[in-house]
């Protein structure tokens, strides 16, 4: 649903596709197609660590305004009472005791968490490679449930940190979502986002192992994890 | 369409807080300065020093206190965090109808509300500055047709010559207030029908909103 005009470079190292720049395309499109044979012919290297943008290939447009520290975001009119007041209130509780003169945020992901009605909290940490051995999780099938984001921010303002995730059965791409988390300030205290109510399929063909990545990007498209992990879905949840 | 009018002596029935959002220049602060107290201020400095401006009317016999925000040109600097949207029950989303790229944003500014807002939240886009008409670089129906496959409300304004300013907030108000006090808000839990998009999808809003008195998302005449 992107607007962004331009031709867009996605980075594509091992396969030069120059069929990628076509403006506003829908989710059928021929060039979404290529990008996204390109993203599953990856998928089983081991090594592909939040190095290419192929399947970004939407916002790589948008310039949002210049980037400040929050140093100088505190410095500008500081004379200003109201805008100062202001200012305190669109930061939020800006963790004062670093207060940055770094430009980049940093970004850790600490958990997800997959949340069912009647059911125990799935915690699930993020490995220090960001990639999980094995089953990370098992699901019920036909089962209502929220995904629960918990993230520090350090250093700076993360301007659009959005969340994508591709999944494949049989290393056939089954689903692609993607949501913006949204913007964040510094702080000590740790982010929760959750994320709208989802229901896993159901049926002979929906039951089953998934592969899938995780990634989280920002405006400018760094990527601060990428994860790529397995999971189930079955007949029933795993017993306790 | 209910009757408006302020009503200082009452008591508040209900606050609700409407953030401000776009590219900045859009005329964001204008918008609301038109709306809190009908005016326009020519000398258009970026905005300083405003926190949020309130108006207080009445609709349906009931004393609604809007709380509007303005991102006080802090937009510029990346500075409008989660902080902004907390508590925020409507948005207006403005564009510069002269400025195709501030359209061209509204894509990210919407999902950035989307990811922080109540998920009920009633959303206008807004497409500013119709007095310029003659420098139009976004098609009246291009927006229309963004803000109908996002189920936005849409209207076209101006703030220099005030058309549409107030219909358009009052339509937000009006519809925040439909809510509010009817919780007949419909959360379409089905996927799309396309399938593929159901397992790890946002889920959509539908806004029973269609049939309002106000002209609703129809309402973009410029005359």
């Amino acid at each position: 649903m992107s607007l962004v005009s331009g031709a867009r470079d996605m980075g594509f190292d091992d396969n030069n596709n120059n069929k990628n720049n076509k403006d506003g395309d829908d989710e059928n499109s021929s060039s979404r197609t290529r990008a996204d044979d390109d993203a599953l012919s990856r998928q089983m290297s081991e090594s592909s660590l939040c190095a290419t943008e192929e399947e970004e290939d939407d916002d790589s447009k948008l310039q949002l305004g210049p980037q400040y520290t929050i140093k100088e975001h505190l410095e500008k009119d500081k004379d200003d009472e109201s805008l100062r007041k202001w200012k305190e209130q669109l930061l939020g509780s800006v963790d004062v005791t670093n207060i940055g003169e770094t430009l980049d945020p940093e970004v850790r992901i600490d958990s997800l968490a997959i949340i069912s009605p009647g059911r125990p909290d799935i915690v699930l940490l993020v490995p220090e490679n960001g990639n999980p051995k094995g089953m990370w999780f098992t699901l019920k099938e036909g089962s209502k449930y929220n995904l629960k984001f918990t993230f520090h921010v350090n250093n700076n303002i993360v301007s659009g940190l959005r969340y994508t995730n591709t999944v494949w059965k049989t290393g056939v791409k089954v689903d692609r979502a993607k949501e913006m988390l949204g913007t964040f300030s510094p702080q000590l205290e740790p982010y929760n986002h959750v994320m709208p109510e989802e229901t896993t399929p159901s049926g002979m063909f929906a039951r089953g192992s998934y592969s899938a990545r995780t990634k989280f990007l920002d405006d400018d498209n760094k990527c601060y994890l990428e994860i790529n992990y397995s999971f189930d879905i079955r007949k029933e949840w795993p017993a306790l | 369409m209910s009757k408006f009018q302020s009503n200082f002596n009452q008591k508040i029935d209900y606050v609700f807080k409407v953030v401000l959002i776009g590219d900045s220049a859009v005329g964001k602060s204008q918008l609301l300065a038109r709306f809190s107290r009908n005016e326009f201020s020519i000398e258009s400095k970026a905005t300083i020093g405003v926190e949020f401006q309130t108006r207080t009317l009445e609709i349906d016999r009931k004393t609604i206190k809007a709380q509007i925000w303005d991102t006080a040109g802090q937009e510029r600097y990346r500075a409008v965090t989660s902080a902004y949207y907390r508590g925020a029950v409507g948005a207006m989303l403005v564009y510069d109808i002269t400025k195709r790229q501030s359209f061209d944003h509204v894509a990210r500014w919407l999902e950035e509300l989307r990811g922080h807002a109540d998920k009920n939240i009633v959303i206008m886009l807004i497409g500013n500055k119709t007095d310029l008409g003659t420098l139009r670089a976004v098609p009246t129906e291009d927006a229309k047709e963004f803000a109908q496959r996002e189920n936005l409300f849409f209207m076209e304004t101006s703030a220099l010559d005030s058309n549409n300013v107030e219909p358009s907030f009052l339509t937000v108000l009006t519809e925040i207030y439909r809510i509010v006090s009817k919780k007949n808000l419909v959360a379409n839990e089905e996927g799309e029908s396309g399938g593929d998009s159901s397992l790890l999808q946002g889920t959509k809003i539908v806004v029973a909103g269609e049939e309002t008195e106000s002209k609703g998302k129809g309402c973009c005449g410029t005359s």
